[in-house]
């Protein structure tokens, strides 16, 4: 809808405060990457990263003169002469992403752009858009389906499930303090608990194992309740601190994930996940052993039916 | 065992097919009496009418490859970018012309555009080259559109255009700079076929009455001798290099555009097509060849020279 490929069926979409609502796709100025590349097969890579230039009108000068430019941002400078299917698909991002930034679009959209691509050139690539973008400040909005890509590259992240928005915010706030369960559970990894609330002033939550108090719960939230709690692997802790609360159970599974051990921990029932750093000085707890997590009570995310 | 079995099906179809065509060919070079020349085909080269009449053809294919190329891309881009349920239908119409002869098409052009009709295409002599364009179109267009349309399978249409559109371009932009390049040779695959069919066309340009080298092909054929075999061994010659050139295009296609696969399509399609309106004369001209094998296997397998009778030598 924002490119003018679909026709929105209610409401208006306007950048810089100008409403292209009913303009064409070639009449909004916007450039666009995408998910297969869509590189042109049969132009080389200067002639990709031109081909807007060209359709624009601007003199053959001043086309190979931005051409030049913007392979020496995306880092390509010697690979103008060569055509797509000479190239990695990484490279081939790149040149996407040139060729979409050189008719000097007012917004950029990336449409899942890195996920055909391997997770090594993922990671790398991720910084340098983020680097390009942040360098010519320009406005993005780039789709994923990856939370961590999402979580790294944003300046605000925008939540979107079955067409509705669910939340908007920074990165922290969306993975700290997610609005709905649908985000909760999108955004992040998550254990969750079923409790029943207590005194909402308190932030009392009972389970079937352990009470909690000075958990923030929601504000519509009253005595008696149903609520699920919400726990993230990082804010369980095999060491405690004050104030915190204690989980007892038995390891179900370790994994090692490389800098990180997860813990599958069997707490009341209920599998509890924990994460911890790869210490090579104490081997991490075995399987069936049992143990104790800490958890302080406002880490702990309470979410409504 | 089962290797050699293979060779000798292959060898046995390769001659079949060969055969009549080496026959064809014997025979034509057999005009002078005792020797092989070329005085066939130097007659049938020197002929007037056969340079009008194969210029005509070249001319009317030509026009007939730009009318369809028009036609067709566009037609089978819109089909498969905006409305890739008709397809089946789009489909379904082009190939009407190899169910529905050519001259019940041409009958129906004159019925339609006579000289009495509405549109009397046929009262001049632009206006009948015009019909026998759309003709010609008519007849192509199962394997131009068949062409484009796998030519488009190999290429992302929707998210090509959709890069172009966010880039500023237009729908003719697109289809002249994405689309069409990206299918060249896929087009081209459909524009040999179509000017193999030109050539070799004789219903329409006959009942037309248009000086086209399919009817001078048929009027030859039915006065001479050692001249139509020529005719149809350049016939061929055309066809052939027709096929060589989307091979030797192919090379330098852009990947993802069809390559060998559009050829592999153009053979099947003269196979299917142009080879029989020619099988006849074919038949016709492998006679002697067929008679000199049968004297050949007889030297070796037969009854001795005495006991054969007269008629075979």
């Amino acid at each position: 809808m924002i490119a003018g490929f679909e026709t929105p069926t209610d409401g208006t979409i306007s950048i810089a405060g100008r409403d292209i609502t009913d303009l064409k796709p070639n009449q909004r100025n916007i450039g666009m990457v995408f998910q297969s590349y869509a590189l042109f097969p049969n132009m080389t890579v200067a002639g990709n990263i031109g081909f807007g230039l060209r359709v624009a009108g601007v003199s053959a000068a001043q086309a190979a003169k931005r051409v030049e430019e913007m392979l020496a941002l995306i880092k390509l400078p010697q690979l103008a002469s060569r055509y797509p299917w000479q190239l990695s698909g990484g490279q081939q991002q790149r040149v996407a992403l040139a060729r979409a930034l050189a008719p000097s679009p007012t917004v950029l959209l990336l449409d899942e752009p890195l996920s055909a691509l391997d997770a090594k050139i993922r990671v790398s690539l991720r910084a340098e858009i983020r680097a390009i973008q942040q360098d010519l400040g320009i406005t993005t909005i780039f789709v994923t389906h990856d939370q961590e890509e999402a979580l790294s590259m944003s300046d605000r992240v925008m939540v979107m499930h079955q067409g509705v928005i669910d939340q908007i915010g920074t990165p922290f706030e969306v993975y700290n303090r997610p609005t709905t369960r649908f985000v909760a559970s999108f955004v992040g990894t998550l254990s969750l608990i079923d409790g029943v609330a207590g005194d909402p002033a308190k932030g009392e939550v009972k389970t079937a194992f352990a009470s909690f108090s000075g958990v923030e719960l929601p504000k519509t939230a009253v005595k008696g309740k149903h609520v699920t709690l919400a726990l993230r692997p990082e804010s369980l802790r095999f060491k405690a601190r004050a104030g915190d609360v204690a989980l007892t159970g038995k390891i179900l599974s370790v994994d090692f994930l490389g800098s990180v051990i997860r813990a599958r921990v069997d707490v009341g029932g209920n599998p509890v996940m924990l994460d911890t750093f790869n210490d090579p000085g104490s081997p991490p707890p075995a399987k069936g052993e049992n143990v104790t997590m800490y958890v302080a009570p406002g880490s702990i995310l309470v979410l409504e039916d | 065992m089962k290797r050699i079995r293979v060779w000798a099906i292959l060898a046995a179809g390769m001659l079949y097919f060969l055969l009549p065509l080496i026959g064809m060919t014997e025979f034509s070079l057999k005009m002078r009496r005792g020797v092989y020349s070329f005085d066939a085909y130097a007659k049938v080269l020197a002929d007037p009418t056969f340079q009008q009449t194969f210029v005509y053809s070249i001319i009317m294919a030509l026009f007939t490859i730009a009318f369809g190329v028009l036609l067709v891309v566009p037609t089978a881009f819109w089909v498969r970018l905006k409305m890739p349920g008709v397809r089946p239908y789009v489909e379904f119409i082009t190939l009407l012309p190899l169910v529905i002869p050519a001259i019940v098409i041409v009958f129906g052009y004159i019925r339609l555009y006579n000289t009495s009709s509405w549109l009397p295409l046929t009262g001049s002599l632009t206006g009948t080259n015009l019909l026998l364009m759309f003709g010609y179109t008519t007849l192509s267009l199962p394997y131009m559109y068949r062409a484009v349309d796998t030519g488009l399978r190999t290429i992302d249409v929707r998210t090509l255009t959709e890069a172009a559109q966010s880039m500023g371009a237009g729908w003719t932009t697109i289809l002249v700079r994405i689309i069409l390049p990206n299918v060249l040779v896929a087009v081209l695959s459909g524009a040999f076929v179509t000017f193999a069919i030109v050539i070799g066309e004789f219903t329409m340009a006959a009942l037309l009455n248009r000086p086209a080298f399919g009817p001078y092909m048929q009027l030859l054929g039915a006065n001479r001798a050692y001249e139509p075999a020529a005719l149809a061994v350049i016939a061929f010659a055309i066809t052939w290099g027709c096929i060589a050139l989307i091979q030797l295009l192919a090379r330098f296609a852009p990947k993802s555009a069809v390559s060998g696969s559009s050829s592999a399509w153009a053979i099947r399609i003269w196979l299917l097509t142009v080879l029989p309106n020619h099988m006849a004369r074919i038949r016709w001209c492998a006679v002697p060849a067929y008679r000199l094998i049968a004297a050949s296997l007889s030297r070796f397998w037969g009854p001795p020279a005495a006991a054969r009778p007269q008629s075979c030598e």
